[in-house]
């Protein structure tokens, strides 16, 4: 059994689709129903959004959820 | 919340300075020395707000009902009196979190409470040619437990410096921290959670 974890962290590309799209954080947050500093959390990467917000940005958006949020896996000894 | 209810809740508020005001004049002035006094027009006055004092708290015995029963209305104000902003999944997150942090503080100030309420320390004068090495007072540590508030053993008072027993705050007081205890910590990690985001 590895004992070893492995911690996620997840970077968000919301701005860079969001600036592609050209609209605000508040226009973004109104469309999925969120508040803007939920957003704000998002991209900073200070917040993990729920699979259902994730999923309602990623329609919004047009995209897939891979597209929208990069997973990188840093190992722990 | 009815809006009855919603009424209620405006006056109990925006009418505690006048009951405040009765309150500070009740303890300038005795109830007898207003029904002695010649002056009418502060007799009636006197009147009027000891008929609004009891009004007022009618409505606060109401309002408390309600609270207990209702649980849409306690949500409701307890959501405005803790400034609970409940828009979206983070803010719910962090209400989670700080509701957590908040349970687990309260819980220490209740075992830190416990605990001191359960402790005697006395320090006591040892009577004469009772001293031991030149030592003349006594400290004496113990735990208590009682169920029930019976009358405390009275102690003799005049060789005793210093005594603890049980809390010293008043029941109220003890409420009154806990509640502000509550609230703070809640207030606390919420903006601290915000700020960190």
């Amino acid at each position: 059994m590895n004992d070893s974890k492995i911690t996620l962290t997840i970077v968000s590309r919301i701005h860079v689709f969001r600036a592609e799209k050209r609209i605000t954080q508040q226009q973004l947050a109104d469309a999925v129903g969120v508040t803007r500093g939920t957003i704000i959390a998002i991209e900073k990467g200070n917040y993990n959004p729920s699979l259902e917000l994730a999923f309602r940005l990623s329609k919004y958006f047009n995209t897939d959820i891979n597209s929208l949020f990069k997973v990188e896996d840093i190992p722990n000894e | 919340m009815s809006k009855f209810n919603n009424y209620v809740l405006k006056y109990l508020l925006f009418s505690f300075p006048a009951i405040m005001g009765v309150i500070i004049w009740g303890t300038f002035q005795s109830q007898q020395e207003i029904l002695n006094s010649d002056n009418a027009f502060v007799y009636i006055i006197s009147e009027i707000l000891s008929l609004h004092l009891i009004f007022w708290f009618v409505m606060l015995i109401y309002i408390l009902f309600v609270l207990l029963l209702s649980p849409a209305f306690r949500n409701k104000l307890l959501l405005k009196l803790a400034r609970i902003k409940d828009r979206d999944e983070r803010e719910g997150y962090i209400i989670g979190q700080s509701s957590r942090f908040t349970f687990f503080s309260t819980l220490a100030v209740l075992v830190f409470f416990l605990f001191f309420s359960t402790v005697n320390i006395t320090i006591n004068k040892l009577p004469e040619g009772r001293a031991v090495d030149g030592k003349k007072h006594e400290l004496s540590i113990g735990l208590s437990y009682q169920v029930f508030d019976n009358d405390k053993i009275k102690l003799p008072e005049n060789d005793i410096l210093f005594s603890t027993q049980s809390l010293p705050f008043t029941k109220q007081n003890i409420l009154i921290l806990l509640i502000i205890c509550h609230l703070g910590t809640f207030y606390y990690s919420s903006k601290k959670m915000k700020v960190e985001e």
